[in-house]
């Protein structure tokens, strides 16, 4: 018992921090990813995340991240997945004691790769982007785990390196990765043992990490991969720009990460390393790094962007007063976009609006363009509010086609078209929501003005917002 | 364990080997059609089309439909989903052409009572080409996803992918795919699509090869647009066409697609050159299309309002109309005719868009609407057809709906025809089908069958530009891919 209070209290400590800082602390953020994204269940919606090497996790992710509607819910699967993970981790490098530690660093890899998710989670294609990384990692470790629990002995260890590569359709990167790592503790086995079959099988096993992945992209009927940075398909799409850079850190941290822990485990009878005190003090000392990294990870989200989403799911809930509120709360000065909706806000409780003057910064690196966020922002929810139904459509429907449908932009889809009166368009849009776990409640309630357009001008704000139709319509195309 | 086995089995004869009985006691006829979806009653369907399922939207607690021909034939089946054994199907379909085939629903209701509603289909003598390639996209403006050329068995379920494009999320990687035409419905193998944006160009698939050719030069408006196979030499003639589109907050219609300028080319595969076929300063030329016997060509053509440049004509779009024209071509010299009119749309204030002539050269069928370059989101956009003998026109009445039907193309036959509809929601295009007899009068048209009726409730994408094949596209994708990543040929304009 007492041998395991470590382990206790450091699981206990990691399951407190994560779920403070993401539930307690970033409820609102996870809330705002679940409406950025949409699950669509189905066999269509399936084939087509199964096109897509890694597909599999994104399918699972999206689904999941349906769970961050509640975020205490969401924050609790996340944190069983990273307990999966470091479980997996102590079983796949035998991490026992002093470097025990060493378990939550891929978790705490995926914690950060959330935290310092920023505006840049409007324009790429993320959905599941929350759970799917993780899940992943979660495969990749499992596969590490059972090749290192394999009798060396009965061949299956070689079985597992040259078969992994075989995965990369359906895994894409996380069958990639722990087919490398295999392939080296199979190397570094062979030249202690001096097995012929097992350098063989290392060697096969790394030639298939490259060949099948180019052999995929040719030969794959309705495969959407492209051949750019193909071995990392299952990841995120980003670019290798320097934008980009602290969006893939986390995962390259979490990859080396699992190289060195392979390397070290495969020279432990030389190293010593699980009984070591430097290890034992390091491990800590990175665990307690994990713990900085994710509070500054956080921290780097700007207030006008944690403003802006609240005043959006605001507006979300008619609390016009609430987005007011909002503003008055921000110490950073408002962006233009913040000014914008603070407008519209003042606008439906009668109150004089401000001038906001040409505010907009200059144009930003490709994520964070304002340009890009005032889209999603702006354009769809404000267009919608001031009655250029077909404008807030346009944009709604542009980003959704860019970026894979997101339940946010189709709930203004839903709007717009039933006060355009496209009923039967507004049911189609409807109808995905309505297959969700819980956005089905709200488009149970719109059903309600599909079903009986009569009851169309019950919606709320219905009277002012026509009003403004009205104002826009005078002031022309 | 034996015993347990057997039990398992006995019940599984007993339930999947339930015959489905047609009741007979009690029944009340009922005058009206019944609800079903799709709206498969009171058609001509081809014989060789795969199984028309469909759901029963009458309430009951139980379903059983029959179908039986003029012979006895009969074909049964249950339950509020109507899905119809495909090789049974295919055994009466074959036994009925040229035959009447009547349906019988029985609906029992709340009450236990059953009620028989009845309709007919004709089944036709003409089958129909066993292949149809369409684009699959999601509705959209300016930006595009994931986008799919596509081509289904019409016999079968069966949809394979043609190509697609690839996750674009890469920045500057993505690309575009459209127009996937073939020469004379893909008797020789010969087809063609367009790629735009990264490794762009027009591959020009033929024989064993694929060429990848870029059009655009100093001499053309743009790159090749609307694709139209010579029958019988190796040309292909294409539109350019500079196109722009506006959007409206407040007008029901919400993007206006319209061409600043467009002009007709024609692409000679075998010397790879270019030279012009229409190019009239003062008007736009567009949408061109051959007669079958390759010796006339017929295309849309619209000349700018008094006092109209290219620059203003956003703010007169609504007076854009465009007429029918053709010019004679002899395919051994290339020279044309001067153009004559055709279908005089403008003077009856309509533009009349895409002609399409049946194989057997005697209709011209063209989509029809009050103004416009691109009728896919005007509402009024109907089929008309005119008789290339007599001049006298006519609209597809059985066809039409209240909705926009456009991009429609004809079976290697002649009888029957494909085409772009949105009568379903007002926004997703859905391939509908109708027939057409020898006298030029269309059938009530019916959507693509599916095997799952409510596929088209909750498919996301459009259906664009469907085009019939008489056999399979025969190139693979490692193919496509390897065309695609060589240098385009860059095709040589010859002012002659």
């Amino acid at each position: 018992m007492k041998r395991h209070i470590p382990d206790i209290v450091l699981t206990s400590l990691f399951i407190l921090f994560s779920f403070w800082i993401l539930a307690v602390k970033n409820g609102f953020m996870l809330r705002w990813y679940d409406e950025m994204s949409l699950f669509e269940p189905g066999s269509d919606s399936l084939r087509q995340f199964l096109l897509y090497p890694g597909g599999i996790f994104r399918f699972a992710g999206t689904y999941l991240t349906q769970l961050l509607y509640y975020p205490a819910l969401g924050s609790c699967v996340l944190i069983f997945i990273w307990l999966l993970i470091a479980w997996l981790t102590k079983i796949a490098f035998r991490l026992r004691n002093a470097s025990v530690p060493l378990c939550f660093l891929v978790p705490f890899c995926m914690l950060v790769s959330i935290l310092h998710l920023d505006e840049a989670y409007l324009n790429f294609e993320s959905q599941g982007y929350v759970f799917y990384n993780s899940l992943g990692f979660t495969f990749s470790l499992a596969v590490i785990a059972l090749f290192s629990t394999a009798r060396r002995t009965s061949m299956a260890q070689e079985a597992i390196a040259i078969i992994l590569p075989l995965l990369y359709p359906v895994a894409g990167y996380f069958a990639l990765l722990p087919a490398i790592i295999c392939s080296i503790s199979l190397l570094i086995s062979s030249i202690k043992n001096k097995k012929t079959f097992t350098i063989v099988a290392s060697v096969l096993s790394i030639l298939f990490v490259v060949v099948i992945p180019l052999l995929y992209y040719r030969y794959c009927n309705g495969t959407t991969v492209d051949n750019d940075y193909l071995y990392l398909k299952g990841l995120p799409e980003l670019t290798m720009e320097d934008y980009d850079w602290y969006l893939w850190q986390p995962f390259a941290i979490a990859s080396i990460l699992l190289l060195i822990l392979s390397l070290l485990s495969s020279y432990d009878d030389l190293l010593k390393f699980s009984s070591s005190k430097i290890i034992k003090y390091s491990s800590w000392g990175l665990f307690l790094l994990g713990i900085l990294l994710s509070l500054s990870a956080d921290s780097k989200k700007s207030e006008q962007l944690r403003a802006t989403v609240l005043m959006v799911n605001a507006i979300e809930n008619h609390d016009w007063k609430k987005v007011t509120h909002i503003m008055s709360l921000t110490k950073e000065s408002p962006n233009y976009t913040m000014c914008v909706l603070d407008n519209l806000a003042r606008a439906y409780c009668r109150m004089e609006r401000r001038s906001t003057g040409n505010m907009m910064t200059a144009n930003k690196d490709f994520r964070h363009n304002e340009d890009f966020t005032i889209n999603t922002f702006v354009d769809v929810p404000v267009n919608h509010y001031i009655g250029r139904f077909n404008q807030s459509h346009r944009w709604a429907t542009e980003n959704n086609v860019l970026y894979g449908n997101r339940a946010y932009y189709i709930k203004y889809i839903v709007r717009n078209a039933i006060l355009n009166g496209n009923l039967e368009f507004a049911k189609k849009y409807n109808q995905l929501l309505m297959r969700t776990m819980f956005h089905r409640q709200w488009a149970q309630e719109m059903n309600k003005y599909i079903e009986n357009p009569e009851l169309i001008n019950t919606l709320p704000d219905f009277g002012y917002l026509m009003a403004l139709r009205a104002e826009e319509i005078m002031r022309g195309e | 364990m034996k015993r347990f086995i057997f039990f398992i089995l006995a019940t599984y004869c007993c339930f999947g080997c339930q015959k489905i009985s047609v009741p007979t006691e009690g029944v009340t006829s009922v005058s009206s059609s019944p609800e079903i979806y799709p709206d498969y009653t009171s058609l001509v369907i081809p014989p060789n089309i795969a199984p028309l399922n469909f759901e029963i939207k009458i309430p009951g607690q139980e379903y059983v439909a029959r179908i039986s021909n003029s012979k006895g034939e009969e074909l049964l089946a249950s339950g509020k989903i109507i899905d119809w054994d495909i090789k049974d199907w295919h055994h009466l379909l074959d036994d009925s052409k040229g035959d009447e085939l009547m349906y019988e629903i029985y609906v029992k209701d709340e009450s236990g009572k059953w009620n028989k509603y009845i309709f007919k289909n004709k089944v036709a003598e003409e089958e129909i080409d066993p292949y149809v390639s369409y684009r699959l996209i999601e509705p959209l403006y300016t930006q595009y996803g994931n986008l799919s050329i596509c081509q289904r068995d019409l016999t079968s379920w069966e949809e394979d992918i043609v190509f697609n494009n690839t996750n674009h999320t890469t920045y500057g990687r993505q690309f575009c795919i459209n127009c996937h035409v073939p020469r004379n419905y893909y008797q020789d193998g010969a087809s063609q699509i367009h790629v735009r944006q990264h490794n762009g160009g027009t591959l020009i698939m033929a024989g064993d090869s694929i060429t990848k050719v870029n059009m655009k030069c100093d001499s053309t408006l743009t790159s090749g647009v609307y694709t139209s196979w010579h029958p019988t030499h190796d040309f292909i003639a294409y539109s350019t066409n500079e196109t722009r589109q506006m959007f409206f907050s407040f007008s029901d219609t919400r993007p206006e697609v319209f061409d600043l300028r467009s002009d007709i080319i024609l692409y000679d595969i075998k010397n790879q050159t270019m030279k012009n076929v229409a190019n009239d300063p003062d008007l736009l030329e567009t949408y061109p299309t051959w007669h079958p016997n390759g010796k006339s060509i017929y295309y849309a053509a619209a000349r700018y309002p008094e006092g109209v440049t290219a620059e203003t004509q956003k703010d007169h779009y609504k007076e854009m109309r465009y007429d029918i024209l053709r010019r004679q071509f002899d395919p051994e010299t290339k020279n044309l005719s001067e153009p004559d009119t055709v279908v005089w749309a403008s003077a009856q204030l309509q533009s009349a868009l895409h002609p399409r002539i049946s194989p057997d050269g005697k209709w011209l069928l063209y989509c029809k609407a009050p103004y416009g370059t691109f009728h896919l989101p005007h509402q009024e956009s109907d089929l008309f057809m005119t008789d290339l003998t007599t001049g006298e026109e006519r609209t597809l009445s059985n066809a039409n709906s209240e909705n926009s039907e456009s991009y429609h193309s004809w079976s290697s036959n002649g009888r029957w025809i494909i085409f772009s509809s949105r009568r379903e929601d007002g926004q997703f295009t859905r391939p509908y089908i109708t027939y057409i007899d020898k006298d030029g009068i269309d059938s009530k048209a019916f959507i693509m069958p599916q095997q799952n009726p409510s596929h088209y409730d909750d498919f996301m994408k459009s259906y664009n530009v469907p085009e019939f094949f008489v056999a399979p596209f025969r190139f693979s994708r490692a193919q496509i891919t390897k065309a695609l990543e060589k240098e385009s040929i860059q095709a040589e304009f010859k002012t002659e």
